[in-house]
């Protein structure tokens, strides 16, 4: 008897997953730890300078997103704590945002020191590479659209060996520098 | 249906900001006024399209102009930054161009309304904006200059708009 009520709940408990494959026309990606990043295309510098992180990336690496250039919190207290750390900066550090190329190199260039420390800073303009690790929300509100949430995930091997998303989407806490770089 | 000499600038929707993401901007329509659109803060095209008006900012007032409008389909937070970069880089210093206003049409509503939107989608992620640049007396349009082609800067330019006025 118990068995069979088991197997009953199990039935109508499906991984998150699925569920987002039938609302989805495309099929959907969540990261996990274990999981491979993403092979999808993102630009550097210019719309015509595009590469895919998945094959940039050596050894131990780290993926930073922000919801967007230029706001207070992604500038002002995100990114530059991982600049002031930069002695604990793993090989390979990217920072991603649903931001064009343009945008993205120039505000690399307003961060003071972020050149120094070899953090490139690439844009993904159509949302798609943030999509693919399930991790964008509806910034409609203030940004017109969809962006990617704060988060950190730390790479090796081109695996996910952790991952540090904020709760809130926009909050600088769990993928704060101070959090992230004890590793 | 673009915008035509003649017809009524449209109003500020909501999701038309200036200085905040939540502060609705909004055309002053007792005057004369130049409404330019701009395909992406900070692309290079815009960032000498914009300078042009730093540049002529005292001669456009001159000649009756009362406020001039900078869209870009961008948020407030590039809008804001990319005002500030242009304004440092081309104006004398202390300058303070009350009148010039930079104002972000997040999901293009405005530039959408005024049928001078464009797919951009490969190049920026979305729907921008034409470059265009409007003259606007007391509500109503009296001048619809667009580029053929987004990066070209050749009727839109500041001087050209003044010696038309």
């Amino acid at each position: 008897m118990q068995a069979f009520r088991l197997a009953n709940f199990l039935r109508t408990v499906r991984p998150a997953s699925t569920l987002r494959r039938s609302f989805h026309s495309s099929p959907s990606f969540f990261i996990n730890v274990g999981d491979a990043i993403p092979d999808v295309e993102v630009q550097e510098g210019s719309p015509g300078n595009k590469l895919s992180i998945a094959n940039e990336i050596k050894g131990k690496g780290l993926i930073i997103g922000v919801p967007a250039a230029f706001s207070p919190a992604c500038s002002g207290s995100h990114i530059p704590g991982y600049i002031k750390h930069k002695s604990k900066l793993p090989q390979s550090v990217f920072v991603v945002s649903v931001n064009d190329a343009f945008v993205m190199k120039a505000w690399a260039e307003s961060i003071p020191e972020a050149k120094e420390t070899g953090i490139r800073f690439v844009a993904d303009p159509s949302g798609k590479f943030t999509e693919a690790l399930d991790l964008l929300f509806d910034g409609r509100a203030i940004f017109g659209g969809p962006r990617g949430k704060r988060y950190a995930l730390l790479v090796e091997d081109g695996k996910v060996s952790k991952m540090f998303v904020e709760p809130d989407n926009t909050g600088v806490k769990v993928s704060a520098a101070e959090n992230v770089l004890v590793f | 249906m673009t915008i035509k000499v003649g017809e009524q600038l449209p109003p500020a929707p909501p999701s038309l900001t200036e200085e905040k993401p939540d502060a609705q901007a909004s055309f002053n329509t007792s005057g004369k006024i130049v409404v330019v659109g701009v395909p992406g803060a900070y692309t290079p095209p815009c960032s000498s399209h914009v300078p042009s008006y730093i540049k002529t900012y005292l001669d456009l007032l001159n000649k009756g102009v009362q406020d001039i409008y900078i869209i870009g389909v961008n948020d407030q937070f590039v809008m804001n930054a990319w005002r500030n970069h242009l304004i440092s880089e081309h104006s004398t210093a202390g300058a303070e161009l009350k009148q010039l206003h930079f104002l972000a049409d997040r999901n293009a509503e405005f530039v959408k309304s005024l049928g001078l939107a464009f797919d951009a989608s490969g190049l920026l992620g979305g729907y921008r904006s034409q470059r265009f640049a409007l003259v606007v007396e007391n509500g109503i349009v009296k001048d619809v200059r667009v580029e053929d082609e987004p990066p070209n800067l050749t009727v839109t330019l500041a001087d050209q708009v003044l010696k038309s006025l």
